[in-house]
């Protein structure tokens, strides 16, 4: 029995999401998922929930591990309930990751968290990000797409925020394989000293437009 | 238009470079680098000029050609894998649709891809030490499309592949050709399936590069402080376990349903160590990089079994096993030792080795002198809660503490004696330095005003485990006049991994019996290593502990394991249980038990399998109505994954069927065919049976009986005339085992050591 690798996946699904927005998220998944199948480490160790929020959130895919994740493709309309999905995040992860070893099995690794949004919260989200950066049960990495969407806003959620210039299939994209690749990264240094100490993430790839945000 | 001989051998080298033939591997054996690019440059402006003359079917076949005709063929055996490879090429040269040189090559990079999986990358450019470090340099990436390497990190190989060729070929078309160049011909044809990659990371310098000027992105993956409960050896049914598995989910949303998933198609590669510094191992038991097993014979009922397998994760990242063992008689004791290196410390492996045989020698000479004689009854208790409770003990304690002091004493003459090698004269210095830089630390280890000396080693590179457990008997006096023969065992650890006691099944429980407690730190994922503080003597007295195992007769062996099987094992006492089923079913350790008994037990289990495949044939009858019903997507998935754990149960219908056909890790080259080893996993018996690991082991008969099914053919029959070579056969066959078994997520070294006692005939 080992340790697993818990990675989040939090999307908006809003309705400014619709046409080539929620193309390329699509498509940045199936890009995601088969990269993890093709990674040895990953199909072993990594484990994976995608949430998304609209109007509500809803946890499509309950944490699975690599080999038999498979995205539903997403379809985007409603508003942005960006507050409950902070929330509902933080219950599956509560619910879902084994924090503690305990005799019958290892403690998982802290999670991974990927959140991308592209406009304002049409929630009260304020508290839920505080709760979740407060108890600080997951890596957070949350990105800002495009215009709409306020990077500051989100550094009351986590310190690591990076801002999508535009919501189009390249940005978007170079997102999910900056997405892939971290989680790859994560699986590697599994079972290391990295992963007792620390790790570092591979910077976005240059050129594509995604700036990390101060 | 006729190829001038100048053309072809740039073409010809230049695939050799990519293609892993002799040609190119020459140059960069000989360091002509220069050449090299020269040729590639020659190479790459001809390929633009005459893309779209020569009829690139006209080219392969004349590569092909002169391949076959090549009359120096690298290695005696190695031609037939050539023909191979050029027929190959042939028939994708005959096949494709290739418009031009370019397209031809990347098709043939597809189908060398597709045939070789990701291995075929490794080979081609890593397949020596020399040639990868070649391969990382900046001239050579500048010269030959180095970007090829940094591929190896790419996710999608193939398609990035084809692009940089592109890339690359238009950029040198534009620097010979002026900025008036022909047009940019357009991205490549989309291809095949996709190949996929191994992210290969970690192999080289470990984690992510930091683009410069990009600020790094740190996480943890290790959780704060959190609350451990306290890790106990004992009343493991007592403690309810908090069940690892969520409390009930509400039905998850409807899921729209996925398109059908991508075929897994992961692979672990395997590579040899970069050549480091030499292995002590090596030329002293066994040259095997992969590990090794060995065994040595006391007498007929007495022996050391002992082996070490290199980790699937350190196959893959092309570095050394970590691990360490030795075993030891003196006087009456029987000591087994196992040392494990860290993985961060970059010579945790010479740690390792030092530590294990500076204990060894150590306790070769001060335990031999250790007589304990007889102990009362009163004794036990008292040298169970304090070791070093009277004279003789005391003296069992103080060889402990000499011998892990010796254990540090030698990692740190070792690290001086390398920080003192002469710096711009050693090559062996120069060796470290290089692999100390490696590591990333220069930053803090350089010394800022000569930034080109050699960074000093500490000795917290050579971090690493050590677990020893030394065994004897003594005659224990009891109150009535009578003398019994009592098992003790004294057992010293620092950090992970397990010593345990496996005891006679036919004798009460407990059957197994830890005898240490992880030393893993106060939060989860840390591990204690050997250092001064761990090794001081004060350290050393608190963690030697004594155990009476009871009767010396019913002992059957006292095994010391890394990480790499005691976390395969995990669940302490329960754990460790089914450790010894599964040592039992795959033949490494043996129960007795009558034949009448035995195949009594067998019939039942056949029986009792063949009724459960039947009952679970019967629900899948009913649960297809029930699907057939459902309309919910979210009561299909449930219903699916129902249906889909009974056809499971249903296909296990024999006892044959439930033995996993695991290969044993392909070997080095490719040429040796991979050979599948069947291991059975108590897991699945006892499952299949519906019995829990220690219900098998109440049951000895039965676990001779499974036992008895598809042996594992790889061991040499043990030949009772001889215990010597039994004993080495009895090890390999540990190997073997090591080195196959899989556990999800465990890619760590694997070492177990063991001191068996009473072995059958």
């Amino acid at each position: 029995m080992s340790r697993r690798l818990p990675i989040y996946l939090l999307l908006d699904t809003s309705g400014s999401m619709d046409g080539a927005p929620i193309n390329a998220v699509n498509q940045g998944l199936q890009v995601f998922q088969a990269a993890l199948r093709s990674d040895p480490r990953a199909l072993e160790t990594a484990y994976v929930s995608l949430l998304t929020f609209d109007s509500a959130a809803k946890q499509l895919v309950p944490l699975t591990d690599v080999a038999s994740f498979t995205a539903p493709p997403l379809q985007a309309s409603g508003t942005t309930a960006f507050g409950e999905g902070l929330k509902l995040l933080e219950d599956c992860i509560k619910r879902e990751v084994v924090s503690n070893s305990t005799e019958g099995q290892k403690g998982d690794w802290k999670p991974l968290i990927f959140i991308m949004t592209d406009g304002q919260p049409t929630d009260a989200w304020e508290a839920a990000a505080d709760s979740l950066k407060r108890r600080g049960i997951g890596n957070i990495i949350a990105c800002a797409a495009g215009d709409g969407a306020d990077e500051q806003m989100l550094k009351r959620v986590t310190e690591i925020v990076v801002k999508l210039s535009d919501t189009n299939e390249q940005q978007i994209g170079a997102f999910f394989k900056w997405v892939t690749q971290s989680a790859k990264t994560a699986s590697a240094s599994v079972g290391t000293a990295g992963a007792q100490q620390g790790i570092q993430l591979p910077p976005p790839p240059p050129g594509a437009g995604i700036v990390i945000v101060p | 238009m006729e190829l001038n001989e100048k053309d072809f051998n740039g073409w010809f080298n230049l695939c050799h470079i990519y293609w892993g033939g002799r040609g190119g591997q020459s140059l960069l054996e000989a360091g002509k680098h220069k050449q090299l690019k020269e040729q590639s440059k020659q190479f790459r402006e001809w390929l633009n000029l005459h893309s779209n003359i020569l009829p690139p079917r006209a080219l392969m076949a004349r590569y092909a050609d002169a391949i076959l005709n090549v009359d120096r063929l690298p290695q005696p055996g190695f031609a037939s894998t050539y023909r191979d490879k050029i027929s190959r090429i042939k028939n994708v040269a005959e096949q494709c649709n290739a418009a031009s040189a370019r397209d031809l090559l990347v098709a043939f990079f597809d189908d060398w891809f597709l045939a070789r999986g990701d291995r075929a990358v490794e080979e081609m450019v890593l397949r020596d030490a020399e040639a990868r470090e070649i391969a990382c340099t900046p001239e050579y990436r500048a010269s030959l499309n180095g970007c090829f390497v940094e591929l190896l990190n790419e996710v999608e190989f193939r398609r990035q592949v084809r692009g940089v060729f592109w890339a690359a070929s238009q950029q040198s078309h534009h620097e010979l050709c002026g900025a008036g160049g022909a047009a940019v011909p357009g991205p490549p044809p989309a291809g095949k399936q996709q190949v996929n990659r191994v992210a290969n990371e970690s192999a080289r310098g470990g984690g992510a590069r930091v683009a410069s000027g990009s600020p790094a992105i740190q996480i943890n993956l290790s959780h704060g402080p959190v609350d451990r409960p306290a890790a106990s050896s004992g009343d493991s049914g007592a403690r309810a376990v908090p069940a690892p598995a969520p409390s009930p989910v509400p039905a998850p949303a409807p899921v729209p349903a996925p398109a059908p998933a991508p075929p897994i198609t992961a692979q672990w590669t395997w590579l040899p160590p970069e050549a480091a510094l030499p292995s002590r191992r090596q030329g002293q038991w066994n040259d095997s990089i992969d590990g090794f097993g060995t065994g040595e014979a006391l007498d007929t009922a007495q022996r050391f079994v002992a082996a070490v397998a290199r980790g699937r994760g350190h196959k893959q990242d092309a570095l050394f096993c970590d691990d360490s063992f030795e075993y030891l008689t003196a006087g009456q004791w029987r000591v087994v030792i196992a040392s494990d290196g860290a993985g961060s410390a970059k010579f945790s492996r010479v740690g390792s080795e030092l530590a294990a045989s500076s204990v060894k020698r150590t306790l070769e000479r001060r335990l031999a002198e250790v007589d304990l004689g007889s102990l009362m009854e009163s004794d036990l208790q008292k040298l169970q809660q304090s070791p070093a409770y009277d004279d003789r003990t005391r003296a069992i304690v103080e060889a402990f503490e000499i011998g892990f002091s010796d254990a540090m004493g030698s990692i740190t003459r070792w690290v001086d004696q390398k920080n003192s090698l002469e710096h711009g004269v050693s090559d062996e210095r120069k060796h470290i330095d290089d692999v100390m830089r490696g590591t990333g630390k220069e930053s803090s280890r350089a010394n800022p005003e000569n930034p080109d000396e050699p960074l000093r080693i500490s000795e917290s590179d050579c971090n690493c485990t050590l677990l020893v457990a030394a065994y004897t008997v003594v005659k224990l006096l009891k109150s009535d006049g009578t003398t019994r023969d009592m098992a003790m065992v004294v057992s010293c650890a620092v950090g992970d991994g397990m010593i345990a006691v496996f005891r006679r099944l036919s004798a009460a429980a407990p059957h197994a019996i830890l005898l240490m407690a992880p030393d893993t730190g106060q939060y989860a994922g840390q591990t204690q290593f050997l250092s001064r503080s761990t090794a001081h003597p004060e350290s050393v007295r608190g963690r030697v502990a004594v155990r009476f195992a009871g009767a010396d007769a019913d002992i059957v062996a006292v095994a010391a394991m890394t990480d790499g099987v005691a976390d395969d094992y995990y669940e302490g006492e329960v754990g460790m249980e089914r450790l010894y089923c599964d040592l039992v079913l795959n033949g490494l350790l043996q129960v007795a038990a009558s034949s009448q008994e035995v195949a009594k037990q067998r019939d039942w289990a056949e029986q009792e399998l063949r009724a459960r495949a039947g009952a679970a044939a019967r629900d899948i009858e009913t649960l297809e109505k029930e699907l057939a019903a459902a309309s919910a997507p979210a009561d299909q998935f449930r219903l699916n994954q129902r249906k889909k754990s009974l056809e499971a149960q249903a296909a296990r219908a024999t006892l044959e069927s439930l033995v996993a056909q695991e290969n044993i890790f392909a070997s080095p080259a490719g040429d040796a065919p991979e050979r599948k080893n069947p291991i059975k996993y108590a897991s699945i018996f006892a499952a299949a049976l519906g019995l829990t690991p220690r219900e098998l082991l109440a049951r000895p008969a039965l676990l001779h009986a499974i036992a008895e099914v598809s042996p594992s053919t790889l061991a040499v029959r043990p030949d009772p005339e001889d215990p010597s070579r039994s004993a080495q056969a009895a090890a390999a066959r540990i190997f073997t085992w090591l080195d196959t078994y899989i556990v999800k997520g465990s890619f760590d070294d694997r070492s177990l050591v063991m001191f068996e006692t009473g072995v059958p005939a």
